[in-house]
């Protein structure tokens, strides 16, 4: 009791200052998360969220009787864990490349230019993607054409659909992507840089010991948050972009959902997959951040 | 200092290659920006590529010939400012006490978990719409921004970047009597310029960026901010289930030029929000505070 | 320091509380605007909601809310119509999902026709038998069985008028349309079978009439059943029907798309498609790109519906100028049969009405005067269509009207290019019949612009084919207008994807046409023989 009373002596400023957040979160988030029960009911508006009746597990078991559930789960994170590796090691690298940049304004400039794409949405760049990946037209075939090889049909073949996914993707989001790591690089140590001058480090030495231990917190804890993405490939993306042709190597778990949502509002079926997709999630993070406790004495966040 | 031959190729090179990152990063705006000042045949036809074909700005006087767009746009607005103040305040605010270890803050990891759950589950879209409901903010600005304000992304960030301020300014700080609010004004806050800056635009970007929330929370179309608006006009129409009586709907909506405008014209209000933030990407603004 | 604690506790406080004062306003607002007790005893009110159009354009001083037409409905029916709420077109249907999954709907709205199951099993919308019994007259009556009952019978479920359909005109079919230009250039006979098509789609391909150096036969995207640059059409000139139940001639209905006909389709376009009259590339475009190599002179020949024009005069007309010209037949046959154009039941959606709506008879109400403005125009009751000033200033106005089921033996076909052959105004009888005569004229005029309306109401446009098609029976309709069934909502989504992926193969001779077989095979096996009993059930309970 005594001890409980002490920490509430020194420590209860800070429980102040988490009040706020705590009772915007439970509003907005803990509250409707109620709706996870839909997962295990037949929803029926009427009746509500109390009220509809329960089917058990049946929503899930739909899931996975579906006859192609396993190529679209291998699609799925096949897709986003390449989109996780590739969107963790080109921002490092493009943001510790513009910080060599001598110019300030030189350096503003591209970092302006790269995060452009970012506000383009994929319904607009599918357009564009079709085009300049196109066989017959695209500018990119063309120059492969220079080198002596055949065209390829970069959105309509199942062994290229995936990469062009991932290399896509990354070019959209590693402009935005780099921002956290500037403000990174941003909180290292100037004298540390000075100090492995002295000690004759030159410029590739100081980068792999001063600047990537200096962001390592930020991209352990990066890494950690987009482990989570590994059910998550990309709807938007995909949708924009795919056709019956790759559905083999393009069907992921959200396109599938939407494609069975078009049948008929199938709420709980929905919320299923969505709490099967968070299960992992929460799996995946966890284990992270366990590891980095018990081996590293690091908490992640 | 001299530089050595290797070194000056290095600067050329990575000149050379960020150079030709941020050229093909810079077409596709190009691009849209060339079908914005095209006519609308060409642009149909899809004969512009990085020049426009039949120059005119018609598109242009179409777009800002619509009230609703002025009005859409002030809405945009007014919901970036309230909902990154909210936000920010929020987070600087949250993120201070998750950031002390464990022995100054026992329960911080329960509080740290208890924030994380919150992006990895959640109870879909209709409890969430029938909360908001049942607290009245349907039609209301608030809706766009009470229900995203606590942003755990960016508390999560944030507090790692509190945690690299080095603990002597904590320390002192504390020695000299100021109390945890005090601390966090005067010390923290001034010393995570970059985080904040980091924190605010990815802020600023997701409010100005989100569309969904505003055609789910708003009643009436004069409601809407910018990016719901223009899903109004660049969702394209299903042509399997056209009517006759579309036709003439028909013929408005496949105006490209139209929508590369609107999308310009959208983005570039965003656009401009970084370069002026990155004045805050100062490097060694905590090292010299403690050397002061 | 402890003031300055005191202050952030207040800042926290304030935000709270700011947020909770703007809850409150909010409710206030809400609420419906005050009714006069007096009043409400005579006037009955009833609330829906409605899609917001970017052709509707109100007079000074009007909105949603307060508009001269729904004045008129109160001044001649006693019913207030209110707004639940008002969203854009294109976001209607998502917002609605969300209404109907709050269980928050308003007296009556229109739903479509799966939405409309959803709601019966989840009890949410009145049987409408006897108010629809009591209080439609009997010119309703009519009207709204002028099909011989086919659209009225959708909405009835075990019996019980579960809503008023929207009822439309269901004779809306495929036409081939080809450059007429270029079949002059190259000395070329109108499309009459599809071995003269063919024909016509190899010269274009190989020839090259539009200068552009790409050319092909035959403008296809991603979206099979699309209505323009879609398949149906070809599969029609085949005898095939895609995602159609058709009769087997044995009193049995099948799936159009695992029959032989289907098969030989799917030859004929991977025949093609080795000829190089196919883009390789059509299964990746949707209907706006793939129609950029029509805009752009490579492609001469697509399918569409009769609204075409709408879509081709993007390309067809440049700075005032018609550059492209554009014909129109009717879909050529394979085979010594002629072709018929498969067509849905006409029915667009459907009005339900809530079982918590106090006054159903007043839909009723809004549905009888509908009819009556709607096919005896007058002085009087132009503001339905108009507004107050009664004046035609393309503003739209009739959008405003919330039941508006059409006319479902629509005669645009027999009147319209006969009228603007002759320029002869006075056998217009309906709305739609002067909009488009207008049009039409305007293009004879000299409006360039109008280009498309005299290809589709013109004395050669696609609505003059219409009554020969109807005199010869060439439209396939569907033999099944139910609810999906369960195991169509179970595998619909399976079944379709298979059905697509295995027919972008072949078409484009990435498999031999023989995997049809296969295709079929497990279409059986994987829910598609249980679909077709449980549509047979009802098509025996409903025939």
């Amino acid at each position: 009791m005594n001890t409980i009373k002490r920490m509430w002596k020194t420590e209860w400023p800070l429980h102040v200052m988490l009040l706020p957040g705590l009772v915007f979160i439970l509003i907005f988030s803990y509250i409707p998360m109620a709706g996870i029960i839909m997962a295990f009911q037949k929803f029926i508006p009427s009746k509500g969220l109390f009220g509809s009746p329960f089917v058990g597990w049946k929503n899930f078991q739909f899931v996975i009787d579906y006859p192609d559930i396993g190529q679209i789960f291998f699609n799925t994170v096949f897709i986003a864990v390449m989109k996780i590796a590739a969107g963790l090691i080109v921002p490092i690298t493009i943001a510790i490349l513009l910080n060599e940049l001598g110019k300030e304004w030189i350096k503003r400039t591209f970092q302006t230019l790269v995060y452009l794409p970012h506000f383009l949405s994929w319904v607009l760049l599918s357009g564009i993607l079709i085009d300049i990946l196109s066989p017959s037209s695209g500018i990119f075939n063309q120059l492969l054409g220079v080198f002596g090889i055949d065209p390829i049909f970069f959105l309509g073949d199942n062994k290229w659909f995936p990469y062009v996914m991932v290399i896509s993707d990354v070019w959209k989001e590693f402009g935005f992507g780099t921002i956290v790591y500037l403000a990174a690089l941003t909180g290292i140590n100037p004298s540390l840089y000075e100090a492995a001058e002295i000690d004759g480090a030159g410029r590739w030495k100081q980068t792999l010991y001063v600047t990537l231990p200096g962001m390592m917190p930020i991209i352990v804890l990066m890494l950690t948050l987009n482990i989570g993405n590994v059910l998550n490939a990309g709807f938007d993306q995909i949708f924009n972009l795919y056709s019956p042709q790759v559905y083999e190597s393009a069907d992921i778990i959200d396109t599938f959902v939407y494609r069975m949502g078009i049948q008929q509002s199938q709420f709980g079926f929905a919320t299923a997959v969505g709490l099967l997709k968070s299960i992992v999630s929460f799996i995946m993070i966890s284990v992270s951040y366990m590891l980095a406790y018990r081996f590293a004495n690091y908490r992640i966040f | 200092m001299k530089k050595t031959l290797g070194r000056r190729l290095f600067i050329g090179c990575n000149f050379l290659l960020l150079a030709a990152i941020s050229f093909m990063c810079l077409m596709p705006i190009i691009h849209i920006l060339a079908i914005s000042f095209s006519s609308g045949a060409s642009a149909s036809a899809g004969k512009v590529t990085l020049w426009p074909v039949e120059f005119t700005t018609a598109a242009y006087e179409n777009v800002f010939g619509k009230p609703e767009y002025l009005q859409a746009f002030w809405i945009s607005i007014q919901r970036v400012v309230l909902g990154t103040a909210a936000s920010m305040f929020l987070t600087i605010l949250t993120a201070y006490p998750l950031s002390k270890d464990t022995r100054q803050f026992r329960l911080r990891t329960v509080y740290v978990w208890i924030f994380v759950f919150t992006i990895l589950f959640n109870g879909g879209l209709i409890p969430w719409y029938m909360t908001i409901k049942t607290l009245g903010l349907i039609d209301s600005i608030w809706a766009l921004v009470l229900p995203s304000a606590v942003q755990v992304f960016n508390i999560i960030l944030l507090l790692n970047f509190y945690r690299n301020l080095p603990k002597e300014l904590d320390e002192s700080s504390r020695m000299d009597g100021a109390g945890h609010f005090t601390t966090l004004w005067k010390i923290y806050v001034p010393l995570s310029l970059p985080a904040l800056a980091t924190t605010g635009l990815f802020t600023m970007v997701g409010h100005w960026n989100s569309w969904f929330d505003g055609m789910i929370l708003m009643n009436h179309p004069d409601k809407y901010p910018l990016q719901t608006f223009l899903q109004t006009i660049i969702i394209n129409l299903d042509f399997r289930f056209l009517k006759s009586q579309d036709a003439e709907l028909m013929i408005q909506l496949s105006d490209r030029t139209s929508k590369a405008a609107q999308i310009f014209v959208a983005a570039f209000p965003i656009l401009i929000v970084y370069p002026f933030l990155q004045r805050f990407f100062i490097k060694g603004i905590v090292m010299g505070s403690v050397k002061e | 320091m402890k003031r300055k604690q005191k202050i952030s506790l207040v800042v926290a406080l304030i935000i709270s509380l700011v947020a909770a004062t703007a809850c409150g306003k909010q409710e206030e607002a809400q609420k419906p605007e005050g009714v006069p007790a007096t009043e409400a005893n005579a006037v009955l009110e009833v609330s829906t909601v409605r899609a917001s159009d970017p052709y509707l354009k109100f007079d000074e001083g009007e909105d949603f809310d307060n508009n001269s037409v729904y004045d008129a409905y109160e001044k001649d029916t006693g019913v207030r119509i209110t707004n639940k709420w008002i969203a854009d077109g294109s976001q209607f249907p998502e917002k609605l999902k969300m209404a109907i999954a709050s269980n928050d709907i308003p007296d009556f709205f229109p739903v479509e026709a799966a939405q409309l199951q959803q709601l019966i099993e989840a009890d949410m919308i009145m049987d409408l038998t006897s108010v629809y019994e009591e209080f439609a007259t009997p010119e309703t009556k009519k009207f709204m069985k002028m099909d011989g009952g086919l659209q009225m019978k959708s909405a009835t479920f075990d019996d019980k008028l579960m809503a008023i359909p929207q009822t439309g005109n269901p004779y809306t079919g495929q036409f081939v349309w080809v450059r007429t230009d270029w079949l002059k250039q190259l000395n070329l006979p109108e499309p009459n079978t599809m071995q003269d098509l063919m024909t016509i789609m190899e010269a274009f391909a190989t020839k090259d009439p539009g200068g552009t150096g790409k050319s092909y036969g035959l403008a296809l995207n991603k979206t099979f059943n699309d209505g323009a640059t879609g398949l149906v059409g070809f599969l029609n000139g085949y005898h095939a029907y895609l995602e159609q139940w058709i009769d087997d001639g044995t009193g049995q209905i099948v799936s159009g798309d695992i029959q032989p006909q289907m098969k030989d389709a799917l030859k004929a376009l991977q025949d093609m498609f080795k000829k190089g009259l196919i883009d390789p590339e059509f299964a990746v475009k949707d209907t706006q790109k793939a129609s950029e190599l029509i805009f752009g002179d490579s492609i001469g020949v697509l399918y569409g519906a009769e609204w075409t024009p709408a879509h081709l005069v993007q390309g067809a007309v440049k700075d005032g100028k018609a550059v492209q010209e554009w014909g129109v037949y009717r879909l050529p046959s394979a085979d010594d049969k002629p072709a018929k154009s498969q067509i849905g039941l006409g029915a667009i959606n459907y009005y339900v009405v809530s079982k918590k709506a106090k006054h159903p008879e007043a839909v009723i109400k809004l549905l009888n005067h509908w009819i009556v403005v709607d096919n005896n125009q007058t002085e009087e009751n132009k503001v339905y269509e108009f507004g107050k000033d009664r004046v035609e200033k393309s503003s739209n106005y009739w959008l405003l009207n919330p039941l508006t089921p059409h006319n479902q033996t629509n005669d645009n076909g027999e009147v319209l290019p006969k009228a603007i052959q002759n320029k002869d105004a006075s056998i217009l009888t309906t709305k739609e019949h002067r909009t488009r005569y207008g049009r039409a004229m305007k293009y004879v005029e000299g409006d360039i612009s109008m280009w498309w309306e005299y290809l589709i109401s013109g004395p050669n446009g696609s609505l003059s084919l219409v009554p020969k098609m109807k005199q010869d029976n060439l439209f396939e309709q569907t033999k099944f207008y139910g609810a999906p069934t369960p195991t169509m909502v179970e595998k619909g989504a399976i079944l379709n994807k298979k059905r697509d992926e295995v027919f972008v193969k072949i078409i484009m001779n990435q498999v031999p046409i023989e995997q049809f077989d296969q295709f079929v095979a497990d279409w059986k096996k994987l829910g598609g023989d249980q679909i077709t009993a449980e549509v047979n059930e009802w098509y025996a309970k409903n025939k």
